[in-house]
């Protein structure tokens, strides 16, 4: 690979990174604004007692349920922004495929969200332990799920799940909707194809080919360092 | 105990205006949010309507005057910039301000440019922002008053007084 294009992927891995960290920090930052919203109608409820009204203690206990609820909302949040983060942490390192594709999933909910599309999932209960780089294996789940959101303007749906097969696994990514023709996915399904050959995988399946809107991701479930 | 009664000289029509209370249109796509702060709103007295998206915002305006319109940026379908744009299309003096989590420089001046009359960041203290409804509410009033006073200019001038 050339020094310009080996820059050119070490860009968009930071600018996806940027992409994940931008949106979930959108995310805390709308928990904190609807925490402030409810305590400060915790407040209002408390002001009837300087009126000498009694305090509608059953309304100021909903009021902070929806509180703790939002707390734990921002928690879930941060966990998988730390899960995220550790993984760009070592070029190789065991993990479970299940358990990151829930995280990628979650993380991918704000697009689906601002896209009008419902982002689903059936995940093998099993877990799918593999040997690869997990940054990586995320960028190229996140960068197939954005190009089916793009195109599900009519289905609303895209459908993610995964299974064992072969000595490795399939993920793949339905929205039922052909792909939308431009430069920009064109860049994206080459960035797909590099990512997932970088780890010793394959697009079995390309999101463009017949039948239309579904991809087909394979990866092994052993890929060395050294191969990085 | 203030009096109800219109002063000499003013209209009953404008005086019971003037005492309408402040409205307002909250639209923004955290519902928690945006049904929490319009009933601390309401419990203030502003008679307060809400919609989740843009497109329901431009359909709710056509049915109602507003004071004032309080506006998310970052909102599923269409986006703040957008829904502002329609908005001001359809009513040119309505009051819209936006209140974001999200804001850049970029977008404050942008919806600025395109007509919004403040930009808050979230979260804003909520007399704060019912005091620049109130401020919204008397610049439509007084756009509202300048267009009739405008209207009766054109209609003597046309008869010739």
């Amino acid at each position: 690979m050339s020094d310009s294009e080996s820059r050119r992927r070490r860009d968009e891995s930071i600018a996806f990174f940027g992409t994940i960290i931008a949106g979930q920090t959108h995310e805390i930052t709308n928990v904190l604004n609807i925490i402030s919203e409810l305590s400060g109608l915790q407040l209002d409820l408390l002001r009837a007692q300087e009126q000498d009204l009694p305090v509608n203690l059953p309304r100021l206990q909903e009021v902070t349920a929806r509180i703790q609820h939002q707390v734990h909302r921002g928690e879930t949040i941060i966990r998988n922004i730390n899960g995220f983060a550790h993984s760009a942490d070592l070029p190789v390192t065991v993990f479970d495929l299940k358990e990151m594709l829930e995280r990628v999933l979650f993380l991918a909910q704000r697009s689906a969200r601002l896209a009008q599309v419902e982002l689903v999932s059936d995940l093998t209960p099993e877990s799918i332990v593999l040997e690869s780089n997990p940054f990586c294996v995320q960028q190229a789940v996140f960068t197939c799920i954005d190009l089916a959101l793009g195109c599900a303007s009519d289905t609303r749906r895209v459908e993610v799940d995964c299974s064992v097969s072969g000595d490795g696994a399939e993920i793949r990514v339905m929205s039922g909707a052909p792909l939308t023709q431009d430069e920009n996915t064109e860049d994206r399904l080459e960035l797909l194809q590099f990512l997932l050959e970088s780890i010793g995988g394959s697009v079995v399946k390309r999101p463009g080919d017949e039948p239309a809107g579904v991809s087909v991701l394979r990866i092994p479930r052993h890929h060395s360092a050294e191969s990085e | 105990m203030q009096s109800k009664e219109p002063p000499d000289g003013y209209r009953e029509s404008r005086w019971s205006m003037a005492m309408k209370i402040e409205s307002v249109l909250l639209v923004d796509d955290e519902v928690e949010f945006v049904e929490t702060l319009a009933e601390r709103m309401r419990a203030r007295g502003l008679d307060v309507e809400y919609a989740t998206n843009g497109k329901d915002a431009i359909e709710c305006a056509k049915t109602k005057t507003f004071d004032a319109v309080v506006l998310d940026l970052a909102m599923p379908g269409m986006s703040g910039i957008d829904t502002l744009k329609f908005l001001l299309e359809d009513h040119p003096d309505l009051q819209i301000m936006l209140l974001t989590g999200q804001a850049t420089i970029g977008d404050a001046v942008e919806a600025t440019r395109l007509g919004a009359v403040d930009v808050f960041e979230k979260p804003t203290d909520i007399e704060t922002l019912i005091e620049k409804i109130r401020e919204a509410r008397a610049a439509r009033l007084a756009l509202e008053e300048k267009h009739a006073l405008d209207e009766i200019d054109r209609i003597m001038s046309s008869k010739g007084w």
